[in-house]
């Protein structure tokens, strides 16, 4: 299981740190800045939750932006009947469900026909929930009545970002985590090692994708009004696709490292060359896999080793104190 | 005298004393204006914002600028308008992070309309609670009635879904009335919200002015073939077809109702009518099809207008810009009123003044545009501005639709 | 009546959607390449039609001969320079689709992005063959039934070339297996290099084609790189041939289950036949899996 031992502290002392500080930031924080950073954390809640399964198993999926929506929709139906916590919980066992039925049919689905499949959900759903609201209700949109402040939304994104990466992490050290690696290393031989792949895989998509209908939930909250283009948006699915690849899907803080860079690099881009956007961040996209094969996240682990493997003074301190 | 008054007196003194004299005209006369807007460069919206609302600003700017800037006349000085704009990529999430960006970090003196009902929409509450007017040109949504009184800030300058589904069924309900039609209609709508409030309104409306609504149907945006919908229009025989389409299916549909030879007396095709493109598909055969939301070009100084997009953009102006347009000159003339960036007394200016503009007059009641052109007709060519019949310079309806052979 | 009518359109349609996928399975299927940048050479066949009617009043089809060797010297380079890399340093072709998907989707921002500030964001549309045919008592779009013609002559000489040629033998052979290609002398390069921008030929083909009856903005090219991949992968990568069957059945389906059940869920309609496809057949339609 998980054990912790001395030397462990100083790194997760300087990380509580950092997470207090971050809590405590809409103290002192501009809307502005908080907007994007809570933007950055359901990035990287999105892209974490993605990678867990996605990154693992290396079945591609571009669902995400379906449960996105789904979660949103659940919000939306939900929160004028039920408190709010009541309405998130449902929408995380709402995602959960879908995906565990969407799971269950694709079983036998591989490698591009799974991601394409996984785009054809989205787009269906979307058709599917749009013609339904205009039948049923003669509307195809629903008010958000939400007085919940930027500041919440910001901490409870920042606890899901937290709580994704953490739970990765957690998950890939426990015998889950090993069969979700075996499936994606070669799914024949896991099931020969009495792995049992079905479950495994159709489990850890249901619970990404509960984290994604949670995440699209709570960034509704924000919006006016929802409708089926604004919940089950394509571009959603790839954005994500594209955090995690950049930053290196096989490991849980992997797309952290992808997210971050990515989002700051776009709002940079947006500020500096707002109609020329599209050319500079596609730019950015070919320069970074050209120079970056396998995303960030390898030359991070590497250049961590190499520090601390090194000579230098802070390496030094470093390996003192572990000692 | 209590002490603090006392304190407070002799402070001011003190301190008038000690600064220099400056005279009121030179006290610090911003050297630019900086207009702030975040719209959609980028993703599928991106064609409509670049030519209904960033067309607009772009020659707004390079006019005013050329005629040395914005008066203000607290300065006594023209000041140049400088923007600060933003993609936000047609995503809601992005809209509202940089509607932030430019009130708090940015720290704009104005901003500008955002493109498309949704992003209108998401950013009124921001831009109220900041307390920055805005002149909202392109939401038509039953919403601005529901929720546009909660943000005395946000104006909003097309015609809503009452306004032009309104203006239809009183249209047909006359003819009906003159004989020279049996009032039957069928209507077609895509699955948008935009589609969907436009064709309820229209039922509502039609039901209270004895107008039979004889098909109704809707199709996905983005379908690909329109014949078979068509057909099926057509095999009830109505009088009218109103189809409240975007601009995809304003051509589809267009074109194949004209493939099967499907001529109803009165035709209507909502977003993408105006356009000159349009126009420039069908030649002579848009003649007497009803469109949304057109431009005078007879209005006021819409000759200049039209001359001065043509030399920047080399190509004829949509009706849609000079909505934009309008709301633009409408800032301006507050702005110049109020004489400085007086944020909360050029919301009143909007809020209460009469304003000559290249979309005609345009008074705001409520924060809504109280009379915009709604309903237009291609005329020999040409957009004829037809409801509200009563606003300066409407004109007659040509009916029937001339045949197509 | 109606119902022949919407059948028939329905295959026109289907035709359209296969049309619009050959490329793609071209470029997919043979030389490997999930191209998300495909759209925009389609696109950039529509532009050059457009342009040619309405700026310099010459047919669009004379767009052709300015459309289709830029999208094949384009897409050549894009192989050759761009990918090449890509594929040498790919440890599978798992591995291989998330760089090219990665680099791909920037060049399509950078396409898309280049179009919008060249040729700014109006709607465009023509009129070209835009009269009704009677076939058989219905009524269908010339223009529309051209482009049906056109798919069918595509998917035709694709058929020979690949049948019937050596160089079609050759890409088969890479379709199947490039090592085993490689190992019997097959130019596994050159080959796919040359599939790569014949795939992006037909997609501006199929451009110009199409924008004789779809209007299309700066932006509308994804919208067909996404079309052309549900058709693909639905016919079975590789299965250039199939393409066309596979874009036929979806139309007809779509169009009649539009029309019988509601018009409003055609595109419902179009990607759940595509899902059933797939779980009923989870490798296409036409591999034998």
């Amino acid at each position: 299981m998980l054990e912790l031992v001395a030397k462990d502290w100083p790194a997760i002392a300087l990380g509580a740190l950092a997470v207090l500080a971050l809590a405590l930031l809409p103290l002192v924080a501009s809307g502005y800045v908080l907007s994007l950073l809570l933007l950055l954390y359901a990035n990287i809640a999105l892209s974490t939750a993605w990678a867990f399964f996605s990154g693992t198993t290396r079945y591609i999926s571009l669902a995400t932006a379906a449960f996105f929506g789904v979660g949103i929709y659940t919000l939306a139906i939900l929160h004028v009947h039920v408190p709010m916590a009541i309405a998130l919980l449902a929408t995380a066992v709402v995602g959960f469900l879908v995906a565990l039925i969407v799971g269950l049919s694709t079983l036998r689905l591989r490698g591009v026909y799974f991601v394409v499949f996984t785009f054809g959900l989205t787009e269906l759903v979307h058709q599917v929930v749009n013609w339904w609201e205009i039948k049923i209700n003669r509307t195809a949109t629903r008010y958000i009545f939400a007085d919940v402040s930027n500041v919440t939304i910001y901490q409870v994104l920042l606890a899901l970002a937290l709580l994704t990466m953490v739970g990765s992490w957690y998950v890939s050290r426990l015998r889950i985590g090993y069969a979700l690696r075996a499936i994606g290393e070669d799914e024949t031989v896991a099931r020969h090692t009495g792995i049992d792949a079905t479950r495994v895989k159709v489990l850890c998509f249901a619970i990404s994708a509960s984290v994604m209908a949670v995440v699209g939930a709570v960034l509704a909250l924000r919006y006016p009004y929802i409708d089926a283009s604004i919940a089950f948006n394509n571009s959603r699915s790839f954005e994500v696709l594209i955090a995690a690849l950049l930053g290196g899907p096989s490991r849980p803080w992997g797309p952290a490292l992808g997210a971050i860079p990515l989002i700051l690099l776009s709002e940079y881009l947006s500020g500096t060359f707002p109609r020329h956007f599209p050319i500079a961040l596609g730019l950015c996209f070919v320069v970074i896999v050209y120079f970056l094969p396998g995303g960030i996240a390898p030359l991070v682990e590497r250049a961590y080793h190499s520090w601390a493997a090194g000579r230098g003074f802070t390496a030094r301190l470093a390996r003192l104190w572990r000692t | 005298m209590d002490r603090r008054t006392f304190v407070r007196g002799s402070a001011a003194a003190v301190g008038a004393a000690t600064l220099p004299h400056v005279p009121a005209q030179a006290q610090s006369a911003p050297d630019k204006l900086r207009f702030g807007y975040a719209v959609t460069m980028s993703g599928p919206l991106a064609p409509g914002a670049d030519s209904t609302t960033i067309s607009a600003y772009k020659l707004w700017q390079k006019r005013v600028n050329d005629a040395g800037g914005i008066m203000l006349k607290k300065y006594n000085k023209k000041v140049p308008i400088e923007y600060v704009s933003y993609d936000d990529q047609g995503k809601p999430d992005e809209l509202l992070k940089l509607t932030e960006r430019l009130i708090q970090q940015d720290k704009v003196d104005m901003i500008l309309s955002p493109y498309a009902s949704h992003m209108n929409l998401a950013s009124a509450p921001i831009i109220n609670k900041a307390e920055y007017p805005v002149i909202m040109t392109t939401a038509t949504t039953n919403k601005t009635y529901e929720q546009g009184p909660r943000w005395p800030y946000a104006f909003w300058n097309i015609a809503q879904p009452k306004a032009s589904s309104g203006a239809l069924s009183t249209a047909l309900a006359d003819l009906k009335k003159q004989g020279k039609i049996k009032g039957r209609v069928a209507t077609v709508h895509p699955t948008v919200e935009y589609g969907v409030e436009n064709n309820e309104a229209f039922l509502v409306a039609a039901k209270a002015d004895g107008i039979e609504v004889v098909f109704t149907k809707s199709y996905p945006l983005g379908a690909a073939d329109l014949q078979p919908l068509i057909r099926e229009a057509m095999a009830t025989n109505p009088d009218a077809f109103l189809a409240f389409s975007y601009p995809p299916d304003t051509f589809m549909l267009t074109e194949q109702m004209q493939i099967v030879g499907f001529n109803p007396q009165v035709m209507y095709v909502a977003i993408g009518g105006v356009f000159p493109t349009y126009k420039a598909k069908f030649g002579n055969k848009v003649d007497g099809i009803l469109v949304y939301g057109p431009a005078d070009a007879s209005g006021i100084g819409m000759d200049e207008f039209a001359k001065a997009h043509q030399a920047m953009f080399n190509r004829v102006y949509e009706a849609g810009t000079v909505n934009v347009y309008s709301a633009l000159q409408i800032t301006q003339e507050a702005i110049e009123t109020v004489g400085e960036i007086d944020r909360k007394k050029i919301r009143d200016v909007i809020a209460s003044g009469t304003f000559k503009t290249v979309w005609g007059d345009i008074k705001y009641v409520n924060q809504l545009n109280a009379n915009p052109w709604a309903v237009g007709q291609w005329q020999n060519g040409e957009l004829a501005c037809l409801f509200p019949s009563d606003k300066a310079g409407a004109k007659p309806m040509l009916f029937p639709k001339p045949q197509w052979s | 009546m109606i119902l022949f009518e919407v059948f028939l359109n329905g295959l026109l349609l289907g035709g359209m959607y296969g049309l619009v996928a050959l490329g793609l399975n071209l470029q997919y299927g043979v030389a490997r390449i999930l191209n998300l940048s495909y759209g925009e050479f389609f696109l950039g066949g529509a532009f050059a039609a457009f342009f040619s009617l309405m700026l310099w009043k010459l047919n669009p089809l004379l767009s052709l001969f300015i459309s289709l060797p830029i999208a094949f010297a384009m897409n050549w380079l894009m192989y050759q320079y761009l990918m090449m890399p890509l594929i040498r340093r790919a440890p599978d072709q798992d591995g291989l689709d998330a760089d090219v998907v990665l680099v791909t989707f920037g060049l399509l921002f950078v396409f898309q992005g280049l179009t919008l500030v060249n040729w700014g964001g109006e709607v465009r549309g023509y009129s070209f063959l835009s009269v009704p045919v009677n076939l058989g008592g219905a009524t269908v779009a010339l223009n529309r039934l051209a482009a049906f013609i056109g798919a069918s002559l595509l998917a035709l000489a694709l058929f020979v070339v690949l049948r019937h040629t050596r160089v079609g033998g050759a890409l088969r052979a890479i379709t199947i297996d490039p090592l085993a290609a490689s190992i019997v002398g097959v130019d596994v390069r050159r080959f796919s290099a040359l599939a790569f921008a014949a795939g992006g030929a037909l997609a501006a083909a199929a451009g110009m084609l199409v924008s004789t009856f779809i209007s299309f903005s700066a932006t509308t090219g994804v919208e067909y790189t996404l079309k052309a991949l549900i058709v693909v992968i639905m016919a079975g990568v590789g299965r250039v041939t199939g393409t066309l069957a596979a874009g036929l059945l979806l139309g007809v389906v779509e169009s009649l289950g539009g029309y019988l059940l509601d018009p409003a869920l055609t595109i419902a309609i179009n990607f759940s036949l595509f899902m059933l496809v797939l779980l009923l057949r989870p490798t296409g339609l036409f591999t034998r899996a």
